[in-house]
């Protein structure tokens, strides 16, 4: 064992620290859910972007460093230590990223990544439609073949479908064969929501901000070269990456550090908190800190070609449980100011709805309690 | 940087591994549990096994070669310790490992006249506090440490009074030692608070794999019992019960390779890590027996069933070396102070 950061890691630390000290706004952006917040937090991208720290571990050429993943959980740790604005956008850079290096030609790397680097594509999530959550295969948004102009007519709805109320592009799953069932039949297209016939209706959100959309589809053309992968094979390419670093990415350790630290602040700074408070302070401290170190360990394992499978799964409940429990404790500490929209402290409020998203978007807990025990346990399929 | 110990340990704790599913398998456990041997050295223990352990080197593992032992690291340690767990092994072995790290921290006399008989597997050291002191593995142990408030005493067998304690545990060795300080050996001024970690990092590493062993129990089990037509376990009721228990073990285990780092190391961080690693398995190993207890429902709650051995090994375990409350005040005051040490790595 040898818990020993290497030299270069400490460097590279060193330099993020730097920079975001000198660069991280004083004042927080407005919500990225406004117009204006949207912008803003899309000029952050671009500065991060100019210090090649928006992707690290992206290929050089496109605009990364490329770090690997414990250079990425350093830089994590350090920007959410130093209350960096969150990442507009996320959804490609985490997300679609893994799954293009995997399937993506070339000519489809050189034209998206780039600039979803440098945000000038911000990318939503097209998966969830009214029939398909949990059960996604369910879905039933369609992408007709149309021969004659090369590619595809897409009709239908996705839903819940995060960021797109302002955001450029949609990654998700269609189905391109109609008399296919579940799992067959789909195909991964990426499409423009600027595209005629494409409807976005903003969907207000638990806070009251259009944090999420509903995307109607009416003859959507969508050529063949923004399908990602084979035709038909849109499920494995789906999946592919839900279980491999992707799995890692989604939730980095250094956000549930920051938070545990900020409560371990409002603790102190409360006045003779109960015993029971105290102990859940500690806990969720403690969670937080075991979080970083199972990551840590997985990534470890990854670099030495251990592929990631379940533990994904795992990770996601643990994380997803430990930010509703982080949240929830402080909003206790608060007591009767919590609810208190305009409270120098509101920034738990706000935190404590999204983290109760946690446990509902990237697949429920509920399915990710199936996939550990049917994946890891080899426990029987219902 | 790398967050598990490294191949050789990994490969001797297999050997470990395989010598106790063959030399300490469940009839063999529950004969040690059921024996009517009235010598308290030797009952609840399997009659010579703790020879054969110290043959292949368990006992000296972490012993310095100075005093006959391997010299390893408490890294190393930690994933034999999670055999003994995995096996319920009634062995003194968190005793062990951390009767020794004391002696070789203190050395003098003591240590130079124990450790190499402690290393081969020849004496059983005990550790524990006060007068009298309630002390795990004291029926099988020759020698006795025992901080007071002025020192750590060194007190042989022969010179205290120990009075076995029927425990609920048949594994444990618990006995009450009544003891006189005058003409004692004293241990040469060391802390004693780092034997604590180590003893803490090594019952963590224990609870991790008497989880495991619940675990999978629990979801053999689950597998093979059907009602309603179907196996239980293709129902999400039981499903996501042992998938709780999967995660909250997978997530104990690097905290308690971490602890074990740190307290070899002496870090600052060390004591709050091993209050962690000893809180974070133990609740795992609780839930993990809770859990395969509703899984097994009727045959888990029976004495002839395997489970209650591993089931009351924990609960021990769990309590033992401080339970879940006393670590956590002690995180509590190394967290929310003005200063917290830095987190490692």
């Amino acid at each position: 064992m040898d818990l020993t950061l290497d030299p270069a890691r400490e460097a590279f630390r060193a330099e993020v620290r730097e920079w975001l000290a000198a660069n991280v706004p004083a004042e927080p952006l407005p919500s990225l859910d406004t117009p204006s917040g949207f912008a803003a937090h899309r000029d952050w991208e671009r500065r991060l972007f100019e210090a090649r720290l928006a992707v690290v571990t992206w290929p050089e050429q496109y605009g990364g460093r490329g770090a690997d993943l414990l250079d990425w959980l350093v830089f994590e740790e350090e920007y959410w230590a130093a209350g960096a604005p969150v990442r507009v956008g996320q959804n490609g850079i985490f997300l679609l990223a893994p799954t293009m290096w995997e399937f993506a030609t070339e000519t489809q790397l050189d034209r998206f990544m780039l600039r979803m680097a440098r945000a000038d594509d911000i990318w939503a999530q097209g998966w969830s439609e009214p029939g398909a959550g949990s059960d996604l295969a369910a879905l039933r948004s369609r992408a007709d073949r149309d021969d004659e102009r090369g590619g595809w007519r897409v009709n239908g709805q996705k839903t819940w479908s995060t960021r797109a109320a302002y955001a450029d592009w949609m990654f998700g799953l269609f189905r391109t064969d109609p008399d296919s069932a579940r799992h067959h039949g789909l195909t991964y297209l990426l499409l423009p929501l600027d595209a005629p016939g494409v409807t976005v209706r903003p969907i207000r959100q638990l806070d009251g901000e259009p944090g999420f959309a509903e995307v109607f589809f009416d003859d959507v053309f969508v050529p063949d070269d923004q399908v990602l992968g084979e035709v038909g094979q849109g499920w494995k390419v789906a999946m592919s990456t839900t279980t491999s670093e992707r799995g890692l990415t989604l939730r980095p350790p250094g956000r549930f550090m920051a938070s545990a630290d900020r409560l371990v602040d409002l603790c102190r700074r409360t006045s003779s908190p109960a015993p029971a408070l105290v102990d859940d302070v500690v806990d969720a401290w403690l969670d937080a800190d075991a979080y970083r170190l199972y990551v840590q360990s997985t990534a470890l394992e990854a670099l030495e070609g251990k592929p990631i499978g379940a533990e994904s799964s795992a990770n996601k409940l643990f994380w997803s449980q430990l930010d509703v429990r982080i949240h929830e404790t402080a909003l206790r500490l608060l007591g009767y100011r919590a609810t208190l929209t305009d409270d120098p402290d509101a920034r738990w409020l706000d935190g404590y709805l999204f983290s109760l998203a946690g446990p509902i978007y990237a697949g429920t807990n509920e399915v990710q309690r199936n996939v550990v025990a049917e994946r890891v346990l080899r426990l029987p399929r219902g | 940087m790398r967050l598990r110990p490294e191949p050789d340990a990994l490969e001797f704790a297999a050997a470990v591994r395989e010598l106790l599913t063959d030399a300490c398998d469940s009839d063999v456990l529950r004969a040690a549990w059921d024996s009517t041997e009235t010598d308290p050295l030797r009952r609840g223990r399997v009659p010579g096994l703790w020879k054969r352990l110290a043959d292949i080197g368990v006992p000296g593992l972490t012993v310095p070669e100075a005093y006959g032992g391997a010299g390893m690291d408490l890294t190393a340690a930690v994933p034999v310790y999670v055999e003994a767990g995995r096996a319920a092994l009634p062995e003194p072995v968190v005793e062990t490992l951390a009767g020794s790290a004391l002696l070789a921290a203190a050395g003098g006399d003591v240590a130079a006249e124990w450790l190499p008989r402690i290393a081969a597997g020849d004496a059983v050291v005990a550790i524990g506090q006060g007068n009298p002191a309630l002390i795990g593995a004291a029926q099988w142990a020759d020698l006795l440490l025992i901080d007071t408030d002025d020192a750590i005493y060194a007190v042989e067998r022969t010179a205290a009074a120990i009075h076995p304690e029927p425990s609920l545990d048949h594994g444990i060795g618990i006995g009450r030692v009544t003891w006189q300080a005058a003409g004692q050996s004293v241990l040469p001024p060391v802390n004693g608070w780092d034997a604590f970690d180590v003893a803490c990092v090594a019952a963590a590493a224990e609870l991790v794999g008497l989880a495991q062993a619940m675990l999978d129990m629990a979801v053999t089990y689950a597998r093979q019992r059907e009602q309603f037509g179907k196996p239980i376990g293709s129902f999400q009721a039981v499903k996501h019960q042992l998938a709780d228990v999967y995660v909250a073990n997978a997530f104990a285990l690097p905290v308690v390779y971490r602890a074990a780092w740190s307290v070899a190391h002496h870090l600052p961080s060390a004591p709050r890590d091993a209050s962690h690693a000893k809180l974070a398995a133990g609740q795992a190993a609780e839930r993990a027996a809770r859990t395969a207890l509703q899984v097994h429902a009727g045959i888990g709650y029976t004495y002839e069933h395997d489970l209650h051995m591993w089931m009351k090994r924990t609960w021990t375990l769990a309590a033992a070396w401080g339970d879940a409350t006393f670590h956590r005040d002690r995180v509590a005051a190394a967290v929310l102070t003005e200063n917290p040490p830095p987190r490692v790595p």
